[in-house]
């Protein structure tokens, strides 16, 4: 007994040994993740990406029916320009099922009830008459909810664009 | 071994085959249809059972309620109403508080006390054994009958409802204000109930809070809510619920730069500020709230008498501080106006009040549209916004 725990301790002190358990943690680790999360995520960015290869929009398809007229040398650069269409509709399309309200306008409603001609008078004049209620927006708070929220969806858009390119 | 037993706001359709099932899992304390929610007690175990029940949109916990007392004495101008024959007549005011008690200001020379609810200890009598509501009620409709109109209120022969929700300690659960909501909904028409005091509030918990649906939900049943803005202040951000809903009418104070006594705390800048999550400006509107003089319970929770926690003036009023006494000042106002142009809708009156202010050039949060003045409110026309 007591020469095996002389034996683990000879080895604890060995540092090739300690960086190969070292490595071997974090690629149990990485690939943990990689099946968990990141080779989902891939998937899915693959399957979208397909979609906008066999059905492009003007600009691919535009892109793709000069490519013939370009001279071999520059075909390359065409392709290249391709891909990156492809990966940003991806994007975009991935992005807009994360934030479905993005685009919506809180601010501004659209009053689509008849209403007599004195009260719309008065909600085109007074900005705290909203078809849900009597209140103010802030719009200090409101631009830097918003900014968090172009924060939020760059930073997503960069985490997907690493994945794209990392594969 | 004893089992926890909770409180849940349980969101989803009101049917009675749901309701056996709930029936066999815990006790059923209360319907809320008007937010479609039931309140359940149920052991701590029995809440993964709730949750596979088909439909059930969400479930909440209960949550403390404090209530908010500051003092605070000024009449806004109120002597305009006086003079111009408005006294806030035959309006109800429903007061969700500690409860009512049976003082002269109220009673005499007509029992104004027409109703009263007990949501905490089931008593059928009027009473306040913790003096909070009473003060409130005093403030937006007392009528100084011991002090010979000294200490008169805003309205003062508008009726009282008396709605308890809170205890003698005033604290309560957010479960018990949702039933007294319900209650007041389900008997606006019998007692005329067109306003509805809430000098309660509980951290924000977002504008999902049930608290916040249901006091939305008796906006649109009619009943104009006012809510106090709460004395977590001078952050922001601080405005408690259900005084961040974009609806009801949110009031602060306006004199919170004093220090003042607040339950055991001395404070200053007390009053809750916004804007909400929603980014929402809150308050509404300011009202004085600081050292306020009103009414007092023939029970007051005897505790804080010893310790001399109020501050009692000739024997039967006292003075309190909070954004709680800025509340029924607003209430008080409204029913003045209701009185005088008994057609308002809620949103027509909270228009209204926007537009009968004086600015004190403070932040937006802080203020609101500004300080209420009831000479401005009664001279106005109605406006109609809907």
């Amino acid at each position: 007994m007591s020469d095996n725990i002389y034996e683990i301790a000879k080895m604890m002190q060995n540092k090739n040994i300690l960086q190969e358990d070292l490595n071997e943690a974090i690629n149990l680790i990485t690939g943990h993740f990689q099946k968990k999360y990141t080779n989902k995520i891939y998937d899915v960015l693959q399957h979208k990406q397909q979609e906008f290869t066999n059905n492009p929009n003007e600009h691919v398809k535009l892109l793709n029916a000069l490519k013939p007229f370009m001279p071999e040398t520059q075909r390359p650069n065409i392709d290249k320009t391709i891909n990156m269409l492809i990966m940003f509709d991806t994007i975009n399309s991935i992005k807009s099922e994360i934030n479905p309200n993005q685009n919506k306008n809180i601010s501004s409603p659209n009053f689509e009830k008849r209403v007599s001609s004195s009260s719309l008078n008065m909600r085109s004049k007074d900005s705290a008459i909203h078809e849900d209620g009597i209140y103010e927006f802030d719009n200090k708070c409101l631009q830097q909810e918003s900014f968090k929220k172009k924060e939020n969806n760059f930073v997503n858009e960069l985490f997907l664009i690493f994945i794209m390119l990392c594969r | 071994m004893l089992m926890d037993i909770l409180q849940v706001i349980i969101e989803c359709n009101i049917d009675t085959e749901k309701e056996k099932k709930m029936s066999s899992l815990g006790k059923i304390k209360y319907r809320l249809p008007m937010i479609n929610s039931y309140v359940l007690e149920i052991p701590e175990s029995a809440l993964p059972k709730i949750q596979a029940l088909s439909n059930v949109k969400s479930i909440y916990k209960t949550t403390h309620i404090t209530a908010q007392m500051h003092s605070a004495r000024k009449i806004v101008k109120a002597s305009y109403a006086h003079k111009n024959g408005f006294s806030g007549k035959d309006i109800g005011i429903a007061i969700l508080d500690t409860g009512v008690g049976p003082i002269e200001d109220l009673r005499f020379p007509k029992n104004r006390i027409i109703a009263f609810k007990d949501f905490v200890n089931n008593k059928s009598e009027a009473y306040d054994d913790n003096g909070h509501g009473t003060h409130v009620a005093g403030i937006a409709a007392g009528n100084g009958f011991l002090s010979n109109g000294k200490y008169m209120g805003i309205a003062p022969e508008a009726n009282i409802i008396g709605i308890k929700v809170l205890d003698e300690f005033g604290k309560g659960n957010s479960v018990d204000v949702l039933a007294g909501i319900q209650w007041m909904i389900d008997n606006k028409e019998k007692y005329n109930i067109k306003i509805a005091n809430l000098s309660v509030g509980t951290p924000d918990n977002g504008i999902n809070d049930p608290l916040v649906k249901a006091a939305e939900i008796a906006w649109e049943n009619g009943i104009v809510v006012n809510v106090a803005a709460g004395n977590n202040g001078p952050n922001p951000n601080t405005i408690t619920s259900p005084g961040i809903s974009k609806k009801v009418i949110t009031v602060g104070s306006a004199d919170d730069n004093q220090k003042v006594q607040i339950w055991d705390d001395t404070l200053v800048n007390f009053s809750g500020r916004g804007p909400t999550s929603e980014c929402i400006v809150k308050p509404d509107l300011v009202a004085p709230g600081s050292n306020i003089i009103s009414c007092l319970s023939p029970t007051p929770n005897q505790h804080k008498l010893k310790n001399k926690e109020f501050n009692i003036i000739s024997q039967n009023y006292l003075q309190l501080s909070g954004t709680s006494m800025s509340t029924p000042i607003i209430s008080g106002s409204i029913a003045l106006l209701i009185q005088k142009y008994p057609d308002l809708k809620p949103d027509d009156i909270k228009y209204m009040l926007k537009k009968s202010v004086d600015n004190l050039n403070y932040p937006k949060n802080q203020q609101g549209w500004g300080l209420i003045n009831i000479e401005k409110l009664l001279s106005q026309e109605a406006y109609h916004v809907r």
